[in-house]
Formats: C-alpha cells, structure tokens, sequence
C-alpha cells in the first residue's frame, strides 16, 4: 500500500469534501475577493522573497540589479566556523529534543486518546497550555528551577526545547490517534498478540504519518527557537538563532539572508513532506 | 477392593470431564461495577459445547459487558470465569483462545485480507505454509476464495464482516464471540448472512456467543437465547420458550408484539387457570410458573394474532370497545378496550365481516393460548 493512500485512509477528516462555497458572490464581489485573498498572500510571504532576494546579493547593499547576483554570500556562511558550527550544534539539539518530544508525545497522545475517557478534553488542554505560555516566560522559569539542580546545560537546553515542542507533537499525534479504531487494536489483542506486539504492528504504522509530520513540526520549533536558547545555553552551545542575533547586533550583511534562506528552503522541503504523509491541514490541527 | 482410592480418582476425572462437554464455558456470578454503579449482574450463564447462544436485549442490558468479559477485554469486579474447567478470570485476552467478531468488523486497514486472517496464526507462531493453507480453506469456507490480496476498504460490507468471521475462526478458538455482527449490514443482506453464519456455525460445530438486540437474529439463528434486562438475566431458554412462556413483563414485553392485561386468578386447575380481567369478565389462561393460586395477581399475555374478534351472538367475550382501527392491507390491527379499561391489541384478516367495525363500536373478543404471569415477578 503506498504511504499517501496508507495516510488518506486514517485522518479522521479525511473524507470531509471540500464543497461549494455557500453563498455566490456577484461578479464584483468576486473581483473584491480576490484581490483581498492575493494582497493576504503577499503580506504573509513577501519578507521571504525580499529575503531570499538580498541573499543573492553581489556586495554590501539589500538591493542591486538581479542580473548581477551572486552566491558570495552563501560561500561566507560556509567559511564561517562560528556559524556552520552553529548551524551544526542547532541540528544536533533539534534532532535531539525533536526525538525526545515525539516519544513522550506519543505515549501522552496515547493515555489521552485511550485511557482519559471522559477526561479527555481535560487531558488534552493541559497537554497544549505550554503552548499558550510565552516561551521567554518558560525560559526564566526553567531558568530559575535548573540553578536549583544539579544538571548540567545541555540537558537543560534539551529540556527546554521538548518543553516547547510537545505541545505540537502531542496535538498532531493525538489527531492521528483518533483516526485509529480502538476495537482494530482490541481485535489484535484477542487474536493473541501482547500489548507491545499490538502496538508495534497496529498501532504504530496506523499513526506512522502523524508521528513523522509531529517529529518534523518538532525539529523545525526547535531549530527555529531564540528564547530558550537564549537563557539556558552556556559557553560553547550557541544554536544558530543565537548566533544570528549576536551578530547583527554589529554589523548587518546579506550572509544573514543567506542563511534564513538555506533554512527557508529546508523548512519548505519538510513541509511538502509532511503535506505528502499526512496533509498539512490535518497535522495543524491543534 | 473394587473401587481403589486412584481407580476412583480416575473415574471422577472422568466424570469432571464429561461435564466439561456438557459445558464449555461457565460464568459463574459474575459482577461488573463501575465505582458504585452495578452495570452487570451477578450473573450465571452455561454455555454448552457446540451450541450458538445468544444474548439478547435492549441497549445498555449488559450483553456487550458480558460478552467482554468472556473476551477478556473487562475486567469483571466480582466472580469467576471456567474455559473448560480451568479459572481463566484474570488471564489476558491473548491467552484466551476467543475468536472475536466486532460490530464493525475491526479489520487492520494497513493490511491486506490474507495478512488480516493470518495475523492470528502467525501470532501463535504457526509455520508459514500452513499459515497459507489455512488462510486459503478459511477465505474458501466464508465464500471469499479470491480476496487474500486486496485491503479492507476495497471489499464491501459483508464481504468485510466475511473477513472478520474467517480471522477469527482461523485460529481455531474454542469459543466465537459475535457481537450484533450483522448490525451495520443492510437489511437483505443481514437475512442472508443470518442463515450464513448459522450454517457455517453449525457445520465447524464452533460454540458460539451471539449479541444482538434484534429478536428476529436470536430467533433465527439461536439454539438457546439469553434475554437480559438492566444488567440480569430474564430468561434463558429456546427461542420458542421465550416467544411462549415469557416468565416477566419485561420478557413479554420485549418479545413479539404483546398485550398485557392484569387481573385476579379465580380459578386453578393444574397449569389451567381462570382469570378475572375486572368487571366479571373471566379469560381462561395457562399459568407460565408455579404459585400462581386463587387470589393472586396475574399478567394475562396475548398476541395480537391469538385473540379472535368475535362480533354479536358469536361465542366471545363481550363488552371491549374497539379504541382505535389500522388498515394493514392484508390485516386489520384492532385496539380494544376491557370495561375496566385496560387496553389490548387484536389483529383479524381483512375480511367484509370486520372491514366496517369502527372506533367506538362494542365487539366481543376470544383468547387463544393466553399466557398468565405472576405479577410479583415482573
């Protein structure tokens, strides 16, 4: 079975058609609309094109005739030491704590989906009011709680960003979860597989599209993440962000754009994966 | 000297053995609560080798907990559960050896209808080419031969519930658990695959628990039914016990389309009795149960198609007002009024002689096979 039909098969909203729009708007009406729709898409992604722009820049300046671009500015970025190893330390920590949130996001997902009953709205809001905190805010707080204990920084980093990121992770994979029939694993369980063998051979591959669209949602929080990082990263673990911040504290350059568009272009590839596996609009379900 | 002390032990062996024929499955007081609310029983139920039991009853009677409990998949709070003599109350689902068909046939989505009907054997570790063998017999047996390649959601619904029968047979189980199977098929295909199952049942001899709210299913297809009320057992018996000697209200209530009048008996010869409906007027009945003497309260059952209408100078029961008249074609379904005021219902072919009666009209009324239920069990 390929993967897209494995993932249109599970979200529960899957067959939810898209229909006709309600209400027919006059031709003027129309008109209006859609230019309101083309300026909303401008307003949200034109700072990404001025910023992939500036990146191809030849010299100093933000604008300059495109027929003269150039790729300097991407060959400083890789000459740096201090930002490729920034570079390198974010994805490191990302892949980490990403890792780290989908596991205990799956097994949260899990007891809310399967074991909170009634419960479950309860369950399920507590699990997202991390997410409504302001992310300095559980920076200083964990801040103040890691001076108390004796762990060391980068757990403390590690920590802080499975903090921000379960939230995210616990919300797509408790969708993916609800897409699942509880009788189907019921059904394994009195044919004789053991709890873990169900879940290793139901479960898991039913919700296999959520956890990896989760573990993506993951890796791009964290990677993107200032607040955190700012507070409880010591000498030596700079994540990229950090780097980025100090440095335009000094001087401005295009090798800045260079490097938001390198991770532009990553993020846009994790999206279309994710959009491949399960469909955007299902793994944002919040 | 004849009789050893082991010669003795052996043959009691024996006998404990014969009685595990006689009954496969016992639950034996069984109690489910939840904190403390009772939602089941305490509950004793035999189930014999090779028959198809059903439980039947209204939504929320406890048939579903039950039939999970036997599954394993509740936990009951109280009493004990025997698999062939052997206490299997605290044993996890997968070491039970229960073929459970669900509702909504439970099929694994991510795979195809070979995998899903092997999945059973391979979790007990049954080598590969047998695995083949059977999983073709089974698909051959539930009438499916050319599936084993496709996924769930490209067969239709009762090729599905098809599906779900033969993975849970294929492992052989000493006991299948159906639970309502044929509640999401439409109604031609569900009268089909009623006569189906019964006959797959009946040629692999399986013993078979059966859930189900509809009565036609558990008349059709049952050799014993289990009617079940608000967590208890009403009645045990044969299809043709339940629709005829209900013992409770509930039961004749339930069952069939049923009247019920109340009244004192009079009169007791044997099972005979004479019962006095108010107003004098005296309806012979069959008692259902013991002790139902002189002057005790009764519940006189009749069906529609049992109570003849009788009219002027006809050898009937004068004195019921006719309440209300449907037309049903080939029928006429009469609601009639005792002078007491008790209401009941009568149905006649559509013929000339009561095709004019109207509401209001006096009329006259026999009873057939009338029923008497003792009123302090119901």
């Amino acid at each position: 079975m390929p993967i897209d039909q494995l993932a249109s098969a599970n979200p529960p909203h899957a067959n939810r058609a898209i229909v006709e729009p309600a209400i027919d708007l006059s031709r003027v009406g129309r008109l209006l609309f859609t230019v309101a729709v083309a300026a909303l898409y401008v307003f949200l992604l034109a700072p990404l094109l001025i910023v992939i722009y500036a990146s191809f820049s030849p010299d100093q300046a933000n604008t300059y005739d495109i027929s003269r671009a150039s790729l300097r500015w991407y060959r400083a970025f890789l000459d740096s030491d201090s930002f490729v190893s920034a570079f390198k330390f974010s994805v490191m920590l990302a892949l980490i704590a990403s890792v780290l949130a989908t596991v205990i996001g799956f097994v949260t997902a899990y007891g809310i989906v399967r074991f909170l009953g009634k419960k479950r709205e309860i369950g399920r809001s507590l699990a997202m009011l991390p997410m409504m905190v302001p992310h300095i805010l559980i920076s200083l707080s964990l801040l103040l709680l890691l001076t108390q204990l004796p762990i060391p920084e980068m757990a403390a980093l590690v920590i802080g960003h499975v903090l921000i990121c379960l939230p995210f992770t616990i919300a797509g994979i408790t969708a993916s979860l609800e897409g699942v029939d509880a009788d189907v694993e019921a059904a394994a369980y009195t044919l004789g597989a053991s709890r873990w063998v169900v879940l290793r051979e139901v479960t898991l591959p039913l919700v296999a599209p959520g956890v990896l669209s989760a573990l993506i949602f993951a890796f791009i929080i964290s990677f993107g993440d200032v607040y955190i990082a700012l507070f409880l990263s010591g000498p030596g673990m700079t994540t990229l962000p950090i780097e980025i911040f100090s440095y335009i504290q000094w001087e401005s350059s295009p090798v800045i754009a260079a490097i938001t568009t390198v991770q532009i272009v990553m993020i846009v590839l994790f999206g279309l994966l994710i959009e491949r596996l399960v469909g955007l609009r299902t793994a944002m379900r919040l | 000297m004849l009789l050893s002390a082991p010669v003795l032990r052996r043959s009691l062996v024996r006998l404990k053995g014969f009685n595990d024929v006689q009954s496969v499955l016992t639950l034996d007081k069984i109690v489910k609560r939840y904190g403390t609310t009772t939602a089941l029983g305490p509950v004793d139920i035999q189930v014999k080798k090779g028959e198809l039991l059903t439980l039947l009853g209204p939504s929320g009677c406890g048939k579903t907990t039950t039939l999970h409990i036997i599954a394993g998949l509740t936990r009951p709070t109280e009493g004990q559960l025997l698999l062939s003599g052997r206490d299997i109350t605290s044993l996890a689902p997968p070491y039970r050896d229960m073929g459970l068909v669900f509702q909504n046939y439970a099929l694994f989505p991510h795979r195809t209808i070979g995998q899903n009907i092997a999945f059973g054997l391979r979790m007990r570790k049954v080598p590969k080419d047998e695995i083949t063998t059977r999983v073709r017999r089974m698909l051959e047996i539930v009438g499916l031969p050319n599936v084993a390649d496709r996924f769930p959601h490209q067969l239709s619904g009762g090729q599905r519930q098809r599906v779900a029968l033969a993975r849970a047979l294929v492992i052989e189980p000493s006991i299948l658990l159906l639970d309502e199977p044929l509640s999401n098929l439409d109604a031609l295909l569900r009268k089909k695959m009623r006569l189906e199952l019964r006959e797959i049942q009946q040629r692999l001899g399986i013993t078979t628990i059966f859930v189900t709210h509809d009565q036609d299913e558990a008349f059709e297809m049952s050799d014993r039914v289990i009617l079940m009320n608000s967590g208890n057992i009403e009645q045990v018996g044969s299809p043709e016990d339940l629709y005829d000697r209900p013992q409770t209200r509930f039961a004749a209530q339930f069952i069939g389309e049923a009247s019920l009048i109340e009244g004192d008996v009079v009169e007791r010869e044997g099972e005979d009795l004479v019962v006095d409906i108010g107003h004098g007027l005296l309806v012979p009945a069959r008692a259902v149960t013991a002790g139902m003497g002189r002057g005790t309260r009764a519940i006189l059952m009749t069906r529609p198609e049992r109570v003849e209408l009788t009219i002027a100078g006809e050898d009937g029961i004068a004195g019921m007002r006719i309440a209300k008249r449907v037309f049903q074609g080939e029928r006429i379904l009469f609601d009639l009024e005792t002078p007491g005021g008790q209401n009941f219902q009568c149905s006649v072919p559509s013929i000339e002689k009561y095709r004019d009666l109207k509401p209001g009209q006096q009329v006259g009324a026999r009873f057939q096979e009338c029923r008497a239920i003792p009123v302090s069990r119901s």
